[in-house]
């Protein structure tokens, strides 16, 4: 009888996914297109490009299967510094981003992280909330053409991330501090209280919440994915600390509803042709390998150092668009610059979201290599106790 | 605590990159005739680009879960934490 349940409610939210999805999810571009950015054209790789390609592929695959989301706000520009249109690079990105999804998930439910049933209700609230982050997203470019959409993009951005990294980043000290590694918001604790039907038990996360708690957190997730492509920055805080969802088990959660919005985004862009299935096929052989290097970093770590690696380039990234706002302004006419300045902004912009991704798989891999070396540590002075 | 004592699969690893890179060969080798398809858009080819992501993604992504655990680089608890 409960499995029946369980699988009825799988099949209603699918179909409600695919129906709410289809039509306009491909157009959570992270940033608007006008007209002449919708250019179907493929450009030529050499192997300087297929290499770059890879890496960027590997790193961003690392940072989704340690934190759940990340390495998609690098890929489409990275993309586009190869001279690929922004049509093409943004459907080639989100073409990528569900294979990888589902094998980061995948991988991380044989360890015991994923709650299917809180992805999947957070997915659709985040489909809603992509619909409406889309219809903002056409009122400011209606009214302020791309310049005016780019620099709420950025602003968003900025203020978004800047404010959750740095309560992310302060959380993860406490966490530190505390003797089990963990910390469990006041906000979450004052959550669980609230009793309004109907209520729902997610067994993996071992939390039982009201389902209009979840709602909220879905639309941010949804809303921040349709405004800068990283739905996830906002949804895994928002299971952590408002729904009191462990971070091991929001971010790989948060791959689930990667995986939903990724196809069905990838679907409509599919129907247009956009996609250049060379740089998915590219990208892939890097970032499938990335994302269950961090899966498996997952294991070696405690949740704090999840968080902080989340908050880190949260930060990072925040700097970066910082950058591109004078550019934004300079095409609004707020502002005066020269060529050559707004080259420089962008290029330090570029430079900034590479460091962001490089030092993240740095922290990754480095954490596990210490833990490891630890590990190793410990074993050696236990058979020179055992043969003492 | 740490699934160290299994055994490294490393036949698995290289049979699957075998396949891996027979299938990525199939793709560039025919690159013209590919994009020539999966470039024309409508439902049908649709279903196609996500088809080969997946079945990318599967045979992918078996090579280099076998890959990394012949590297010894294998989970080190049950539930994370």
């Amino acid at each position: 009888m409960k499995n029946k349940k369980t699988s009825i409610l799988v099949i209603v939210a699918l179909a409600a996914m695919a129906l709410l999805a289809i039509p306009g999810i491909s157009e959570a571009t992270g940033e608007m297109l006008s007209d002449k950015d919708v250019v179907k054209d493929f450009v030529s790789l050499n192997p300087y490009s297929i290499l770059f390609l890879v890496v960027l592929g590997f790193l961003g695959g690392l940072l989704s299967g340690f934190i759940g989301s990340g390495g998609a706000f690098v890929l489409t520009p990275g993309m586009m510094s190869l001279g690929v249109p922004a049509a093409v690079a943004v459907a080639s990105n989100m073409c990528h981003k569900f294979p990888k999804a589902l094998v980061g998930a995948y991988k991380r439910f044989k360890y015991g992280q994923v709650d299917i049933k809180l992805g999947l209700i957070n997915g659709i609230s985040a489909v809603v909330g992509v619909q409406i982050g889309i219809e903002i997203q056409k009122m400011i470019f209606a009214k302020w053409g791309a310049a005016g959409s780019n620099l709420y993009v950025s602003v968003v951005f900025v203020s978004v991330l800047g404010i959750l990294g740095a309560y992310i980043l302060s959380d993860a000290r406490k966490s530190m501090r505390s003797r089990t590694g963990e910390s469990v918001s006041s906000l979450a604790e004052r959550v669980k209280k609230i009793n309004i039907p109907p209520m729902i038990y997610f067994k993996t996360a071992n939390t039982r919440i009201s389902f209009w708690v979840t709602v909220p957190v879905g639309l941010g997730t949804g809303l921040l994915a349709a405004t800068i492509a990283v739905g996830g920055f906002i949804g895994v805080p928002g299971m952590v600390y408002v729904m009191g969802v462990p971070a091991i088990v929001a971010t790989a959660s948060e791959l689930v509803i990667a995986f939903t919005m990724g196809l069905t985004g990838s679907f409509t862009w599919a129907m247009g042709g956009f996609v250049d299935i060379r740089m998915v096929l590219i990208i892939l052989a890097g970032s499938l390998i990335g994302v269950q290097v961090g899966a498996v970093g997952t294991t070696y770590v405690k949740d704090y150092m999840i968080k902080f690696v989340m908050a880190f380039v949260m930060l990072v990234v925040a700097v970066s668009r910082g950058f591109a706002i004078p550019t934004y302004l300079n095409e609004l006419g707020s502002m005066q610059l020269a060529e050559n300045t707004i080259v420089l902004l962008k290029n330090i912009s570029f430079g900034t979201m590479c460091v962001a991704l490089l030092s993240g798989g740095v922290i990754i891999l480095g954490s596990m290599w210490m833990k490891k070396k630890e590990l190793k540590a410990e074993a050696k002075s236990q058979q020179v106790i055992q043969h003492g | 605590m740490a699934t160290n004592t299994k055994e490294r699969p490393v036949g698995k690893a290289i049979i699957w990159g075998i396949i891996t890179v027979a299938a990525y060969l199939a793709v560039f080798l025919n690159v013209d005739t590919v994009m020539g398809y999966l470039t024309r858009g409508g439902g049908v080819f649709a279903v196609i680009v996500l088809v080969t992501a997946l079945f990318f993604s599967f045979v992918h992504g078996a090579f280099a879960n076998y890959l990394i655990e012949s590297l010894g680089l294998k989970p080190l608890t049950k539930g994370g934490h």
